[in-house]
């Protein structure tokens, strides 16, 4: 056995959970060990931009390792160390008549019978999926926190608004939040957010862009269902001044896959300053594989596979790591894998599953995507600024949550790229004759000015909303090991069973009545179609829906205030060992309808303070 | 034909195809020369021959005394007459129109024939390619991930298109709300 150094604190992740949690944790002089599975912090993002620049799908995961291969010839996950789910196999493709979703070979999740595809991705590298998310900070409102209670729907959370409302404060500073008073008023009214007497935002916020300017003009003042239909600028993790020395946003419209000048925060930033504590030591290329526990019901080790080259065996080590406490991080996904992938004769369902709930409830925000174009001579002039500047928020709550789904609408400044892979498509419908997109339909060849004419005059017209329908949970929906299929390492991949109850779809219902109404508002053609052929469909009363991942992967190991229903308690600790905390998305009971990241690391931060309090006091 | 014509000549055929003037596709000063980039891809991909014999057609076009507009008309949509032997002029239009794609989205896409199924997927030639890509420009708008404005520019209409790029313009429409929304340092009061 090599030397092994005891830490106070192991954490398993190296995403923004762990890295809040490891920085806190430095700057009180724990000493902490980070287990990240994927590669570190890359020395500059140039790397990663140039995989983004030459990759022809630019997709979400396009500049991360390992690389996505062309579906011609993937790389079977069975052949990676690291695999991770890719929005590549949720595509129209099939091979041999298979789906790629629903095969082995190139699908990291393996799915049960009359599961439907699970819409939404993750990164296993330093830094993890922040990466590549939009920036929205978003709180959740206080109602989110005990639907049960106010709605009949769901489960309430152990924890009020209130609770976390100072972490939400923290957690702001640590991401380093753009918005205005103006911003924070708005808020309040619309869906009864209190901020807190004397809060502020790090920095003034983001202007809108002009699409939003434009919708705002078209449907302020318009109502659905009762509720005023509000566009208001959203709160966001990008720079508009200088911000951990980072720089100002410069509206490159690339928050997803990847900002090219870190103005919008990611947790590399975090990662660094607990780096520069002294105290933590980050390890990479360290794929944790179980926990192993004591006979007093503690948390013994973590054991991990220590891997030397990216999808090797050569040279691959298994080691463990010892610390008074231990910290799973590793994602929505990975963490309930671990656990289940600790089962021994003593503990069959896993570790922390007592409740038997580790890797129940997976849910994300399920995606509408609507798109419209604006009239003739009413350019938007999209593909400008940062991906999304403002949303709907006013349609987040009312009496219909005892009905139906709710949900925010995320306005984009980035055209139609998410639904049809514009300029790209229109483009290539022009030149070809074909009518991909839906913009030409009389299949016109054009070429020379004429070319040049058409295709600034539907460009610059285009936008889309997104509505993130809040999923119910549902036990079913679920993350298991798979029994057959491993990766590189010889590790059970995940095997998901995924749905969308009635409650859900609903939410779609509305939300494609409501996307019908703001185009109307604002004169707009409407061009959404279904896709039957998308693997992510649905039916509802025999209207079948796109649904799309909005890569909040949410409530895998939640937290309750009883330890027969949850996996953790409110401080989120585990109910069945005392030292273990499982922190991240997957505690979320509800999911409510912010984008969660702003969340996740306000728990983190209270988490933090919690293990704090868990530890011995430094001698 | 020497180097030099055969530039010139692929300068003035893509010129003709994508109407955008020489002037955007080869200004004087290149130092990212994108113009190269796509004729050696052509080579590459159709073979120096087939692009040989597709400048040619260009020049003799030219020299006939045809339009930009009838020069493209003329390849792109080649009358029925038999041409002439080991010239497929159906071939010849698909091959111009992976030039337009070059030049419109960076990428090469293979040419197909009626009846084949159309390469929608593509290959990025460069990263320069990736951002040098006109489509972006033509929408009065930059690379997604390639930006060189500053904060704030999207809250207002995007300037006009560069001279060379023949767009009949509308006027941009009235800012529709008030002009403080669009000073950066005001945003926010969104009411």
């Amino acid at each position: 056995m090599p030397d092994e150094k005891t830490y106070d604190v192991v954490i398993v992740g190296a995403g923004i959970a762990g890295a809040i949690v490891a920085e806190r944790l430095g700057r009180a002089r724990k000493r902490v060990l980070i287990l990240e599975a994927g590669p570190g912090i890359p020395p500059n993002r140039n790397d990663y931009m140039q995989s983004f620049y030459m990759a022809s799908a630019k997709v979400v995961e396009s500049p991360y390792p390992p690389p996505v291969e062309d579906p011609e010839t993937p790389l079977d996950p069975a052949l990676q160390n690291t695999p991770r789910p890719t929005t590549l196999t949720l595509s129209t493709q099939k091979m041999n008549g298979v789906p790629l979703w629903r095969d082995p070979k190139r699908s990291y999740f393996l799915y049960k019978d009359g599961s439907l595809p699970f819409g939404s991705t993750y990164e296993r590298v330093a830094g993890g999926t922040t990466w590549h998310w939009v920036g929205t900070c978003l709180r959740l409102l206080p109602t989110d926190f005990k639907e049960r209670s106010d709605y009949g729907v769901g489960v309430d959370w152990p924890i009020t608004y209130e609770d976390l409302m100072p972490w939400y404060d923290e957690a702001e500073k640590v991401i380093g939040v753009a918005g205005d008073q103006a911003t924070e008023d708005i808020l309040s009214q619309q869906t009864g957010i209190p901020y807190g007497i004397g809060h502020q935002f790090p920095m003034r916020g983001i202007p809108p862009s002009y699409l939003d300017q434009t919708l705002s003009q078209a449907v302020d003042g318009t109502t659905f269902d009762n509720l005023p239909v509000l566009v208001s600028p959203t709160p966001q993790g990008r720079n508009s001044q200088p911000y951990q020395n980072r720089r100002v946003c410069e509206g490159n419209t690339n928050c997803t896959p990847i900002c090219p000048i870190q103005a919008k925060y990611d947790s590399t930033v975090t990662l660094g300053d607990a780096l520069q504590t002294g105290f933590v030591d980050l390890q990479p290329q360290s794929v944790a594989t179980r926990l192993a526990v004591d006979g007093d019901g503690r948390i013994d080790h973590v054991e991990y596979i220590q891997y030397q080259k990216p999808n090797s065996r050569e040279g691959a080590v298994t080691k463990t790591a010892r610390g008074t406490l231990y910290v799973l991080a590793a994602h929505a996904v990975e963490t309930p894998k671990i656990l289940l992938n600790s089962a021994t004769d003593c503990l069959p369902n896993g570790v922390a599953n007592s409740s038997d709930q580790v890797g129940r409830n997976l849910m994300d925000h399920t995606t509408y995507l609507a798109w419209a174009l604006m009239p003739e001579g009413r350019p938007v002039y999209p593909y400008r600024g940062p991906i999304s500047t403002s949303g709907i928020e006013s349609l987040r709550t009312g009496p219909f949550r005892s009905q139906r789904a709710a949900f925010r609408i995320e306005i984009g400044n980035e055209g139609w790229n998410w639904p049809t892979g514009d300029p790209y498509t229109t483009t290539l419908d022009l030149i070809n004759g074909t009518n991909n997109g839906a913009l030409n339909p009389e299949h016109h060849r054009l070429y020379g000015p004429a070319l040049v004419n058409k295709l600034n005059d539907l460009l610059t017209r285009e936008f889309r909303l997104a509505f993130l329908v809040e999923q119910e949970p549902d036990p079913a929906c679920r993350v298991t090991l798979s029994q057959t299929y491993t990766d590189h390492l010889g590790i059970p991949r995940p095997e998901i069973n995924y749905n969308l109850t009635e409650y859900t779809r609903l939410g779609f219902q509305a939300a494609d009545r409501a996307a019908r109404q703001i185009f109307a508002s604002a004169g707009a053609q409407p061009f959404t179609t279904c896709d039957k052929h998308n693997p992510g469909t649905f039916e509802l009363d025999g209207t079948p829906y796109n649904y799309y991942g909005a890569g909040h992967v949410l409530g895998t190991y939640r937290m309750g205030a009883s330890r027969a229903a949850s996996v953790v308690d409110r401080l989120q600790r585990s109910w069945d060992h005392d030292n273990l905390f499982l922190i991240g998305g997957g505690v979320f009971p509800t999911v409510g309808t912010a984008n969660p990241t702003l969340t996740i690391a306000a728990l983190s931060c209270w988490a933090a303070q919690s293990i704090l309090s868990a530890l011995p006091a430094t001698a | 034909m020497s180097d030099a014509a055969r530039m010139e000549s692929f300068i003035g055929l893509s010129q003709a195809l994508t109407g955008i003037s020489r002037s955007v596709l080869a200004p004087d000063l290149d130092p990212i020369d994108l113009k190269s980039t796509y004729l050696q891809t052509l080579d590459q991909q159709i073979g120096p021959p087939a692009t040989d014999a597709l400048l040619q057609l260009y020049v003799d076009l030219k020299q006939q005394g045809l339009s930009d507009e009838q020069i493209a008309q003329t390849i792109l949509e080649p009358p029925l007459p038999p041409p002439p032997a080991g010239i497929d002029p159906v071939a010849q239009a698909a091959q111009a129109r992976s030039i337009m794609k070059m030049w419109l989205l960076g990428s090469w896409y293979m040419p197909t024939l009626p009846g084949q199924a159309e390469d929608l997927s593509g290959t990025v030639i460069s990263a320069n390619a990736y951002t040098g890509g006109l489509a972006w420009t033509i929408a009065q708008a930059h690379p997604m991930g390639y930006s060189e404005l500053s904060f704030g520019y999207w809250a207002t209409p995007s300037p006009p298109l560069p001279d060379g790029i023949p767009v009949q313009q509308t006027p941009p429409p009235q800012v529709v709300v008030p002009s403080a929304q669009t000073q950066p340092s005001a945003g926010g009061d969104h009411a």
